[in-house]
């Protein structure tokens, strides 16, 4: 399977005047797979807008390359294959939601044949069709932003990019925008996003990008991501009811200890000494949130020493 | 229909829809139609003093509406971030630039066209024959208006919009000044420090007094074909100049 979307050693410096310079981005390498959805995570501030922007050509990286399926981003050839949600969606307020969503089929190089059709098509995926004489600064919120998914949609591309489709949003309108993802999958778009809703993303995406201070700490599926953990859960039964230093959960007739990996020899060892029974072993499972501060964090960390 | 045309329509609609345009619009059309009313008094030669007061409106309108026009323009769509899903789509910044400026263009043109009908009806009222020589300044002040928003979309693809304004305000007086002035003050003891630096500053920026034709019509004058022909295409060069300025210093630009 080719990629739809390819970055390599992408690095983007910010030159400032009165501040010093802001590094976004280093040797950022990335591959988004057609048909996936990729989920792009990070703090504020981790350098998720800007790979963005770059795929987009909104930006100009100061080093590497981003080619969105083999076309280097930024040229109008590559943004025949996509269709875009900005992070603050604001579209001309006094424009109708038909006749904006016809402006934008036009500069997308809708045939005119098929404009009407392509706009209705549109607005009936995010369930807008009955808003179309509407002007958008009587939408709501919500409504814009699902206006702003058709507009995206309008050229019918391969690849949809969205930053952070749902924020700001509330959880109804969040659920229909998580719903439209959902959907649009089914039809083997390619879909890159960028959220702060963790729970979203550990439901939706294929595949996962952990962004911190402009590097990518981890990239893989779920699983990956998840099972990279650093701890691992004992389970057994009879033994110490007590073991210093760690705390024991009571489940059922099950006891259970979750504790570093390279400390898990030395309890089993013990364990056994004490005359319990080993259940089980195994990697401690983790919601993508624990493995994202985990992550982060230990990130951090690092950076800091 | 091409990407410039599109963005130029749209560009149209959302200013007409706005409604500040078609209001100052319709305040200068007021105040161009409201002199007619003076002439109750019986003021000989009312019709030149309309003609030139007319005029004059017509220009100031065109150069303020250029300076505040041309120097939001982009601004605003970079501060509402309306050009960033229209930048998404496989159309040039180039393209997006042309846009806006031909909507812009029409824009101004349309204004100039409901001003300049405005003035030949007070004209009328006055009991002028209707001139259509009054029409030439009319349509010289579009060119100066679309040189003067050229320069001014140039100037806030990398300044503030109230910086774009103050510079296209500057251009537009010191290269407004007529050429009379400065062979003048040239050859009335200025030193060559002094020359060279007008001479340099005059060299790099359009001369607006180059467009300016409306003393001449008022006093009923002819302005040889040649001359106009010259006049315009001197307009054209330096609005394709800007716009190229802007191109470039727009592409550098992240957004």
């Amino acid at each position: 399977m080719s990629n739809a979307i390819e970055t390599r050693h992408l690095r983007k410096l910010y030159r400032r005047r009165r501040e010093p310079d802001l590094l976004a981005l280093e040797d950022l390498d990335l591959h988004v797979r057609e048909g996936d959805i990729f989920g792009f995570i990070g703090p504020n501030g981790a350098g998720k807008s800007t790979t963005i922007k770059i795929l987009i050509g909104l930006v100009r990286p100061t080093a590497g390359e981003a080619l969105l399926f083999g076309e280097p981003c930024g040229t109008p050839a590559s943004r025949r294959h996509l269709g875009y949600l900005p992070e603050t969606a604001v579209y001309h307020e006094f424009m109708a939601v038909g006749e904006l969503l016809d402006v934008h089929a036009r500069l997308a190089g809708v045939a005119p044949a098929q404009r009407k059709t392509r706009c209705q098509e549109a607005l009936e995926i995010v369930h807008l069709e009955d808003r179309a004489q509407t002007l958008l600064r009587e939408l709501s919120k919500g409504m814009r932003q699902r206006f702003g998914i058709a507009q995206a949609l309008i050229a019918r591309p391969p690849l949809l990019v969205l930053d952070e489709p749902t924020s700001g949003l509330d959880p109804l309108a969040q659920l229909d925008v998580k719903n439209i993802i959902l959907r649009l999958k089914g039809q083997g778009i390619t879909i890159f996003f960028s959220s702060h809703q963790l729970t979203d993303v550990e439901l939706i995406c294929d595949q996962i990008g952990i962004l911190h201070r402009g590097r990518m700490l981890r990239c893989g599926n779920l699983r990956e991501l998840l099972e990279d953990s650093a701890e691992v859960e004992v389970r057994f039964r009879g033994g110490p009811a007590q073991l210093p230093g760690r705390e024991v959960l009571e489940q059922g007739a099950d006891r259970v200890v979750r504790l570093p990996r390279e400390e898990s020899d030395a309890l089993v060892d013990h364990l056994r000494e004490a005359g319990a029974h080993l259940v089980g072993l195994q990697v401690a499972r983790r919601s993508l949130e624990q493995a994202f501060f985990e992550i982060t964090r230990t990130s951090g960390e690092v950076e800091e020493r | 229909m091409s990407p410039v045309l599109v963005l130029a329509r749209l560009y149209i609609t959302e200013s007409m829809r706005r409604q500040l345009h078609l209001i100052t619009l319709f305040l200068a059309v007021l105040m161009l139609v409201l002199p007619t009313l003076f002439n109750a008094f019986g003021m000989t030669g009312f019709d030149r003093v309309t003609k030139d007061v007319g005029l004059t409106l017509l220009s100031l309108y065109a150069v303020g509406m250029a300076l505040f026009l041309g120097s939001t323009a982009l601004p605003g769509d970079l501060e509402h971030r309306t050009l960033h899903p229209l930048l998404a789509r496989p159309i040039s910044r180039m393209q997006y630039l042309l846009g806006k400026f031909l909507g812009y263009l029409v824009v101004m043109g349309l204004s100039m066209a409901v001003l300049g009908l405005a003035l030949l009806t007070a004209l009328a009222v006055l009991g002028t024959r209707a001139d259509p020589a009054v029409l030439i300044p009319v349509a010289l002040s579009v060119l100066e208006a679309g040189v003067l928003g050229a320069f001014c979309l140039f100037a806030s693809t990398f300044c503030s919009p109230a910086l774009a304004g103050v510079l296209g305000c500057f251009l537009y007086i010191v290269g407004g000044i007529p050429q009379t002035f400065i062979t003048f003050f040239l050859s009335s003891g200025s030193t060559q420090v002094q020359g060279a630096v007008v001479r340099a500053i005059r060299l790099f920026m359009p001369h607006f007094d180059v467009l300016h034709l409306k003393d001449p019509i008022v006093h009923g004058e002819a302005v040889p074909e040649a001359y106009l022909l010259a006049a315009v295409a001197y307009g054209l060069v330096w609005m394709l100049l800007f716009l190229l300025l802007a191109d470039w210093s727009f592409e550098r630009r992240d957004l």
